[in-house]
């Protein structure tokens, strides 16, 4: 894959300067405002889906997509280093032991083919 | 005046002491993740300084590691900064659990407070204030806690920085952002509803992948809360 990061420029730090933007109203929004504003409880807990919705749809694009198609092959070793690494974070709650095992089998996969 | 912890927690040392105490056997976890973090954002191509201002600035390992994948591709500025936003959601329903204990407080100590609302910061905090609710130095402990989770976030993604520009490209560590995404999402899917919200928002993102500007990712977000919220209204709850 190629990398198109070089083409953002002075760009980047727009974006940077946006991330910590809408992170810091997201995390001291409502304690600055507190008890001027209350979040309805509907909306706390639809609130509560978003980081699986979005991580999910980070991730599930960038291991189904090989070479821009869809790819539930063998061929895919991003999906199946993916999986593996998965499979470890549910089972041991590890995000070290799950990165570290996901760099093993991609390389190892990479190796073989 | 210093009586120290012995003491209970009645004075601004003591408590703020006691924040960053409780915090400490969490950091067996930040350590490791922050390394990753900082060694991934090196991969991906960010210069130091810009790696830098990203942690110091965005402190949120979460938003930070998945919008690598997205720098990556040329994703439109737009697109990064709403992905950070929505996984960042999970901030406003902790800032407002956590608001009405600090509603006494200066406008200067609610700004800087709001700084520190972090995953594990933010469990803690609750969890005193369910033991000792009358605690007067609350945001004494708040910010010890958050200091101590902000110095170890920041140094250790620094070290990745450094460790991660020496890396060779052959060994693929901009993977590794792709990889935590993937073992953050676990802690995330607690039940069917979140269940339902991961499966939707991958599966839409992945069926819109070829709309232009990264526009199926926020496709997939959207339509992945929304069925969360329909997950949940609908289906059974799994007996536990």
């Amino acid at each position: 894959m190629s990398n198109h990061l070089a083409a953002y420029g002075w760009a980047l730090w727009a974006i940077i300067a946006g991330m910590a933007l809408v992170t810091y109203i997201n995390r001291a929004g409502l304690i600055v405002l507190s008890g001027k504003f209350l979040l309805p409880p509907a909306w706390q807990r639809a609130l509560r889906f978003a980081p699986a919705a979005a991580l999910s749809a980070i991730v599930v694009p960038d291991l189904f997509l090989h070479q821009g198609q869809v790819d539930v092959s063998l061929d895919n070793v991003r999906l199946i280093a993916g999986m593996s690494g998965l499979a470890v974070a549910v089972l041991t709650h590890s995000t070290t032991l799950a990165i570290a095992l996901g760099m093993v089998v991609l390389h190892g996969l990479l190796c073989l083919a | 005046m210093t009586r120290g912890l012995a003491a209970g927690l009645d004075t601004p040392r003591a408590a703020y002491l006691a924040g960053a105490a409780a915090v400490l056997p969490f950091l067996a976890g930040t350590v490791p993740f922050g390394l990753v973090t900082g060694a991934a954002t090196s991969a991906a191509g960010l210069s130091f300084w810009e790696a830098v201002a990203m942690t110091v600035l965005v402190f949120a390992g979460t938003a930070q590691i998945a919008a690598l994948p997205l720098l990556v591709a040329g994703a439109p500025a737009l697109v990064v900064i709403f992905t950070a936003f929505i996984i960042n959601l999970r901030f406003v329903i902790y800032s407002a659990s956590a608001a009405p204990h600090f509603r006494h407080l200066s406008m200067r100590w609610k700004l800087v407070l709001g700084y520190f609302t972090t995953d594990t910061g933010f469990a803690l905090f609750m969890r005193k204030m369910a033991e000792r609710p009358d605690l007067p130095h609350r945001h004494w402990y708040y910010l010890g806690g958050g200091n101590l989770i902000a110095l170890a976030w920041i140094t250790t993604t620094v070290a990745g920085i450094h460790a991660g520009a020496l890396v060779p490209g052959a060994w693929r560590l901009e993977f590794a952002a792709t990889l935590g995404i993937l073992a953050l999402l676990g802690p995330f899917v607690r039940g069917r509803p979140e269940f339902a919200a991961a499966a939707i928002g991958g599966g839409v993102a992945l069926a819109a992948s070829g709309l232009p500007l990264k526009l199926g990712l926020v496709c997939g977000a959207i339509a992945g809360i929304a069925g969360g919220v329909l997950a949940e209204r609908f289906l059974p709850r799994k007996p536990t």
